[in-house]
Order: structure tokens, then sequence, then C-alpha cells
């Protein structure tokens, strides 16, 4: 019978753990107290060794589970006398009962000794000796459990990721960097785009120094990290890009108004949201803005995919919303609503970060009205939206206090001539204008 | 002057390299979920290793707190077989069988140093020749059962030695947030007793001032607090997460003064150690540790065991109580 190894209470009154790395694979062979899987409390990581020597038979849930004390952690078929050999093991061991005293290259009940003083951030004594029975692990990328975990949530393989932390290790701002490096962020944020169009919200600076928002030391510091990523793509963008803008602003009367009366049947649809649907059923019509330089060639994306800035603790990311201009007002709202929320909490994965074509950015949300906003790399046009207030206006013939929504485009020029940048324009603003256009299809 | 022969200066690494040995394998049991919460030992091995081969076990007395047990080998193997018991939750573990004159574990803090001097206080009325030492933290310095069990020893002249373990950290407080006394060994003054502070690495330096105190004790002039000043090399217990606060550089230099490493490296370079004997010691310490851990795990629990150890012989009420307890079990079978 193999032995059961349920996930013990490791610190005092635990209820449940997560399961960070396995450190065997069903086939292995381990020995008494070595490393079999790392797990994350609220209070650490732990490394939990083998209460046996023996065959790894099966693992009680994937890197990422969560188990609760006492459920089945890991199944060790340890040699104990069992009437008819367990069926499910591994086949790559036909004797599901080894010797587990042959095969490690010391004895099974000898641990080291001590952690090695090359290592002294190794404080567990859990054993993990050299693979001698299983197959030899891949090597494992150098990094801190926490860093692991994040690595997972932004669903990355840290076998991709160069480290530049002491000895190559893998530190989160390597990690940021790589999710970061495949999306160019913009100069514009969208701190809050479901909010976007709050007429009578001011810009919420008192947020900023909260977080220490532009804080740095006297001195010299490398430009690494989410920094050095978007330092890399703004300076591409504004070296490469021509970039040419058209700034005006239009009515949102109806805007607020369709947001209102949504409100009041219970549905949500944000004036950002209908900023994303519009530009990309634009773009759709007009592929030429869907697309971008590289080298000699005109490249001309596939797909129509949105990325919406959102500023967050460790700076500008854009989630992409993937084919926009097949999204409704409703789907597109509540899409924002995740992408950013996810973003916040520091769960977007990197598929979340890529692919995008063109970028909506709602620098209104800190009480900009105007901006220039830089087009990332791989795109060619980009619009930005600034804070929705009353403003006089002409309207039937006299100038009366309307809300008025600014907005700024940029464009490459290289792609991008005036006459097909204010055609782009036009088709956006119509729709700002007079959302119900969207409700009659793509 | 007086420091350990040969013979002694490699019993104590015997028994520091098996404590540490023991300690990772009950670090391990506990990730397995076979015992409750450990302590682990790594650095403390020197102090309380010397202060013990400084006692004689026939006569004199040790009060722990609840990291010593592993070290206490020189108090017999009951010690170990008593700690394991105590660790699976078995109540016979909170009692360790005369004649070994260890006392349980104690995990409230401060609160053995009263008992200790009142131990000592009992042996000087015996007429019982024997003193009385208590291992106790920097942390438990600032429980006013110190400063009362301090107090008091001063005033009676106890034979006691209240030995602070220094390990520069009170879980994840650190000595310069715990004191602003100039040193542990300082706060002797208060009591009219003699402070000495030593390097709790060096297994010579606790060994001599133990004997001294103990010395002093026999002779009738009383107590003595010891400040042995060591690092803490490992976790507070399994509970503990000290990457969180534990500066990496502080550690590092820690582990380049390991009193396991620093005896280690003497005694080789005299002759009296090899790789052979390390391998045979750490062997023979997880052999007994596993057979500690066995003879606990195997331990008949009778219903009625938390009633036992409490006083030496039951009360009447006890007594009825142990009966009607015994009868609710047997009518729920």
């Amino acid at each position: 019978m193999p032995y059961r190894f349920h996930l013990p209470d490791i610190g005092e009154g635990l209820e449940e753990a997560e399961i960070v790395e396995w450190l065997v694979a069903p086939g292995d062979t381990v020995v008494r107290d070595q490393a079999l899987v790392e797990v994350l409390t609220d209070k650490a990581s732990s490394e939990l060794p083998s209460p046996v020597a023996g065959v790894i038979v099966a693992l009680g849930g994937g890197e990422g589970d969560r188990l609760r004390v006492g459920d089945l952690l890991i199944e060790i078929e340890d040699g104990t006398p069992a009437a008819v050999p367990d069926p499910v093991a591994a086949p790559s061991e036909p004797a599901t009962v080894p010797d587990p005293v042959s095969t490690p290259s010391e004895p099974a009940t000898v641990p080291h000794p001590v952690a090695a003083p090359s290592e002294p951030a190794t404080l567990e004594p859990a054993v993990r000796p050299p693979a001698s029975g299983g197959p030899p692990p891949a090597v494992r990328p150098k990094a801190s459990p926490a860093t692991r975990k994040r690595a997972r949530e932004l669903g990355i393989d840290l076998a991709t990721v160069r480290g530049t932390g002491p000895g190559g290790r893998i530190v989160e701002s390597d990690l940021q960097a790589s999710v970061v490096a495949a999306v160019a962020p913009t100069a514009g944020r969208a701190d809050d785009p479901v909010r976007a169009g709050d007429t009578n919200r001011a810009g919420d600076t008192t947020r900023d120094r909260a977080t220490g928002l532009g804080r740095i030391a006297a001195g010299r510091h490398p430009l690494r990290g989410v920094r050095g990523v978007i330092a890399r793509n703004m300076a591409q963008s504004w070296s490469q890009i021509p970039h040419i803008h058209s700034f005006d602003e239009l009515d949102a009367s109806l805007l607020l108004d369709l947001r209102t009366r949504m409100t009041a049947i219970g549905r949500e649809v944000t004036p950002l949201a209908v900023a994303v649907v519009s530009s990309a059923r634009a773009l759709r019509r007009l592929p030429l803005v869907n697309a971008c330089v590289e080298g000699d060639e005109i490249v001309v994306h596939d797909r129509v995919n949105v990325g919406v800035a959102v500023a967050t603790d460790q700076g500008l990311v854009v989630p992409v919303l993937r084919d926009a201009d097949l999204l409704d007002l409703f789907g597109a709202t509540a899409e924002i609503a995740d992408l950013a929320e996810r973003a916040r909490a520091g769960r977007l994965t990197a598929a979340d970060l890529t692919g995008g074509t063109f970028t909506v950015t709602n620098y209104g949300s800190l009480g900009g009205r105007w901006a220039t906003p830089i087009i990332p790399p791989g795109q060619a046009a980009i619009l930005g939206i600034g804070r929705i207030a009353d403003r006089p206006a002409v309207h039937e013939g006299a100038v009366v206090p309307r809300p008025m929504l600014p907005y700024s485009f940029g464009a490459d020029h290289r792609l991008v001539d005036g006459d097909l940048l204010e055609t782009l324009k036009a088709s956006v603003v119509d729709d700002l204008t007079e959302p119900l256009r969207l409700l009659v299809g793509a | 002057m007086t420091r350990p022969s040969d013979g002694q200066r490699r019993q104590m690494l015997v028994d520091m390299v098996s404590a540490r040995t023991q300690s990772q394998r009950m670090w391990n049991l506990q990730r397995q979920g076979q015992i409750g919460t450990v302590a682990p030992i790594d650095g403390h091995e020197a102090t309380i290793v010397a202060a013990a081969h400084a006692l004689d076990p026939a006569h004199d007395w040790v009060v722990p707190q609840y990291r010593e047990p592993l070290a206490l080998r020189r108090y017999g193997p009951e010690v170990l077989e008593q700690f394991l018991l105590y660790n699976i939750g078995h109540p016979a573990g909170g009692h360790i069988p005369a004649p070994i004159r260890v006392l349980p574990n104690q995990i409230s803090l401060a609160t053995q140093l009263p008992h200790a001097v009142g131990l000592a206080w009992g042996m000087t009325l015996q007429d019982d020749p024997g003193v009385v030492l208590a291992f106790f933290g920097d942390g438990s310095s600032s429980q006013g059962d110190f400063y009362e069990a301090g107090n008091l020893a001063g005033v009676l002249k106890a034979p006691v030695i209240f030995l602070c373990v220094n390990n520069q950290w009170a879980i994840s407080t650190p000595v310069h947030l715990q004191t602003a006394a100039e040193s542990f060994a300082a706060k002797a003054a208060a009591f009219g007793i003699p402070g000495v502070k030593v390097d709790g690495n060096d297994v010579d330096a606790v060994y001599e001032a133990v004997h001294g105190a103990r010395e002093r004790a026999r002779s009738g002039l009383g107590a003595t607090l010891i400040e042995a000043a060591l690092y803490r090399l490992g976790a507070h217990t399994t509970a503990d997460d000290p990457t969180r606060y534990v500066p990496a550089e502080d550690l590092a230099a820690a582990r380049r003064n390991d009193p396991i490493a620093i005896l280690r490296s003497r005694l080789e370079a005299e002759g009296l150690w090899d790789a052979a004997t390390q391998s045979e010691v750490e062997s023979a310490a997880l052999t007994a540790v596993d057979a500690a851990h066995e003879r606990a795990r195997t331990m008949p629990l009778a219903p009625d065991a938390l009633l036992d150890h409490c006083v030496s012989e039951d009360s009447p009420r006890l007594a009825r109580q142990r009966l009607a307890l015994l009868a609710e079990v047997e009518g729920t079978r």
C-alpha cells in the first residue's frame, strides 16, 4: 500500500496551503526527508520533506492548487507489504517496491548535516539530495519562493526569464520586465476606466501622495524592471514613430445619458468601453490603422485587439481586450473592469498583456484635458480621452454649459495621413456622441 | 582558569553535533505532520552543552526553557525520549522521571525562573549540595518573573545560576528593541549578584563561567547571572519565517561563527576529531531520535493520563474525578 502523506498543519492553526512547486514527479525515487514540494501558507513558504523512502505514485494537486490541512498531498510507494502491486504505480518502474537504500547515493536516513555556508539564506534543513533515483530534474532557475509565486500568477515560465539578481537569481523586477517587454505602455494613464466619465470627480492626487508616487532617493539608480521597459519602449516609439496628433472635444450628453439609463435598469456601460468598442469597429473598417511598420514592410494585423492603459503600483501596464471589434458595450465594460482589477492585484497573465493593435488611454481619470499620447511599438494609433466636465458650448444657437469630453488622437504618420486620421476620428466621435449607433451591430 | 579536558571537549562536540542532527530531523518530522512545533537548536549548541558539562548531573538541576532538551544529552537518554513524547503531545512527556534532574519544558516566558529559585532554596533547606541552572532567553529578561526571581535569589543567596541565552532575537524582536541596558549581564546589579557576559559560541568560555558560578553557589555565596551571547542560526520555531526580518548579511556573518564549526576545527587540529567521527555521531544521533519518536508514537495513552504528574498523589477529589472519567470513557465504548 502506498504511504499517503496528507497536508500537515505546519504552522500553528494552519487551515490550508498553496502548492507552489513540486520538486518530484510520479516515478521519482525519493529518500526519507528529501524535499517533495514547496508550499505557501499565509505565514511562510516551506519545503515539505518526505516521511518515507520510496517511489512517488501520485500527486494530490497541481501547482497553484490550494489544499486544506488533511487533504491528500502525495502518495509514495514505500515498500510496506501490499497484497497486490499498486496498478497506479508508474509504468517505468515495474518493481513498485524498490529498495530505497540501494538507489540513493547516501544512506536514506542521513540528511545533509548542516546547510552549506555558501547558502546562508537556506534556513530550512529539509534535505534535497542529488536525484539519484528518478531522472535528474531540469536545472531550476534560481528564484525565491515569492518570485516563483509571482511568476505563476503572471503566467511566466521562469526558464524564459533572465535573472539580474545575485548569481543570476531571478528577482521580481525581472518578471515585470518580461511581461511588459511584449507590450508597450503609453504616455497617458487610465487610472480608473470604470469611472472615466464621472463629471463630478476631481483628479485624485491624494492617492498619489499615499503611494509615494514620484519619490526616489538622490543619486544614480539602475534603469530596470518595469521602468526600464517603459523607458526602452517609449524611446523606441518617440525616436522611430513620427507622431501626428489631433485634438478636439465632443458633447457627451448622450453618452452620460446612456450610462445613467443603463444604470437605472441595472446594467453598466462606461464611456471608456464606448471608446474602446467604437475605436475597434473603426479599425476593422480602416485596416491601415490596425497595422504597424516593421523595417521596410507594413504589417497589417489580422485581429483588432485594444489595449487599455492602467496605472499600477509597479508602473503603467496595458492589458488587452482581444477582438474588441466583436464585443458589445456590456461585454467590453465588464472585461475592462476585470482587467483593471487584475492589473492592480498583480494577477495579469502574459497573454493579457500582449498582442495589442491599438490603445486607449484614459488620462481624464487623473483630471487631464489634453495630452499627446505616445503610440506603443507595434501599433499605428492611440486614443486618449480626458475628463468630462461642464464647459461652455454652442448648443442650438446659444452658449450653454454642456458636459464636454476632450480627446486626443495620435497616429504614425508613416502610415496615417491627416485625412485617414480625421476619418478614424470622425467615426469614433460619432459613436461617442451618439452611442446608440453601437447598438445596431458591428 | 578552569578549562574542560580534551575528553570533555570531545564529548561536548559529540553532544553538539547530536543535538543539531536531531533538531534537523525533528524539523522534518514537524513538516511531515508527525510532531508539533519545534524550536531549532542551530547556533545554541555550545552554550547549552558546555553549561551541562560544567554541572554534575547527579546533583545539579537543569531548568530548561523550550529549546534546550536536545543539548542535554549529558543528563541521560531519558531527556530526549521525554522530549519526543512531549512533542507528539503525550501528557507523559511533561514529566521527566527520577533520578534525572531536569525539569519539564517551559513555554511561558520566564515562569521557570521563580521555580528555579524555589528549587535552589529548597535544596539549601534540605542540605542538598547541588545547584540549579536555569536557561532563559533575551526576550524572557523583560518579564516580571525574571526580576522577581533574580531579586529573591539575591536576597536568599540561593544556589542558582541564571543563564541568559542571548541569541539576539526574541522571535522577531532584536536585542536593541528588547533592552536599553548595556547588556543582559548588567541587570545582575539590581539583584546584588555578579553578572558575567561570555561568548556563547565558545565552549571553553561558557564552561569556565558556569563552573565558576557553580563553585560560588556551592560555597554559599549565592546566585550568578551569566549572559551567553550567540546568534540564532535558524528559525525561532517551525511556525516562524526569519527570512522576513533577519538581515541576510548578519546571518551570513553569524554562520562564520557557527559554534560547531569552531569547535570541530579546533578538535580536528588537535587530532581529536575527523570526518568519520562526525559521520558516526550523526548516524547514531539519527538512530536515537528515530527510536525516541517510535517509542513516543507507540506509547499507550490512557484516558486519564492528563491527570498524571500534576501532583505527587491524587487528592480525594482528584481520585474521584479520575474514576468518574474512566467510567465515562468505559461507558462510551
